[in-house]
């Protein structure tokens, strides 16, 4: 499992071994750690390509129109502040 | 912490507006994850944005910005899911129904499945999930962004993994609906516990 990037502390609170962490399987008890991203395929974890599918899909969306009329406002801020100086 | 500077000039607000359309994207994402609802998480976000652009003086610049972003984000959330109860979880009459549409498809799980699945966890298992399993966020980054030690991360990351796919997956075929329904949201909740 292939949840988060490369942590360095460890507390006793959940299971996990050596230097690199891994999302425990269920009921693995974090026994085997498969530490890079890259060895996870599809067939290996799809809940975790679930995830970051649904993330990606959002970022892959066009931007709405709010969100570029709430940079707009910040832009004219920065412009008015620029030319009151 | 480095020492802020009392008023930011008018670069570091260019800077800070920069970082600010930098993050949006991800910063939907979270949303969407938190609140499982495209309108309720774009609201949210710009809400996160405006309220980090008055607060931008208490930005260090340098630091982690998209922590400190999400820290905004999580926060309002957290205080809108308190007011309006609405917002406690997507209904979950619809998630019942869009979880019982079919089996994951070829290519992977539904991702519908899995979004209508992530509302019905804790929001403390869902977030963790969206930020280290979704964002790819390290444990570290989570642990900030969400005020807990990394060991509560990884143990909230490992229950709601359990939980999740315990609401995806559901049980065996063959069992009736009533103890289909039953039998998933036990498990899920026993594993959420």
């Amino acid at each position: 499992m292939n949840f988060g990037n490369k942590s360095g502390k460890e507390t006793n609170e959940a299971s996990s071994q050596g230097e690199e962490p891994s999302l425990p399987e269920a009921g693995a008890g974090g026994k085997q750690a498969k530490p890079v991203r890259a060895q996870m395929t599809r067939n290996d974890d799809p809940v975790g390509t679930a995830l970051r599918r649904l993330h990606d899909d959002v970022i892959a969306e066009p931007l709405p129109d709010d969100f570029l009329r709430l940079l707009g406002d910040i832009e004219r801020k920065i412009a008015g502040q620029t030319g009151g100086e | 912490m480095t020492k802020k500077p009392n008023r930011p000039p008018a670069q570091q607000d260019k800077e800070f507006h920069d970082q600010l359309v930098a993050i949006i994207p991800s910063l939907r994402a979270f949303a969407r994850g938190l609140c499982g609802n495209r309108d309720m998480a774009d609201d949210m976000a710009q809400d996160a944005m405006t309220r980090a652009w008055a607060a931008r003086q208490s930005y260090t610049p340098g630091s982690n910005f998209r922590a400190w972003m999400f820290m905004i984000l999580r926060n309002h959330f957290y205080t809108t899911l308190r007011k309006n109860s609405r917002m406690a979880s997507w209904d979950p009459e619809i998630a019942e129904r869009v979880l019982v549409v079919g089996p994951a498809q070829q290519d992977g799980l539904n991702v519908q499945d899995v979004q209508a699945a992530l509302q019905k966890l804790p929001p403390e298992q869902r977030e963790v999930l969206i930020l280290i399993g979704a964002n790819g966020v390290s444990y570290e980054e989570a642990a900030e962004i969400m005020g807990c030690a990394i060991g509560t991360i990884k143990s909230r990351l490992a229950r709601g993994r359990v939980a999740l796919t315990a609401l995806i997956e559901g049980p065996p075929i063959g069992d009736d609906q009533n103890s289909r329904k039953k039998g998933s949201r036990s498990a899920a909740y026993s594993a959420a516990d």
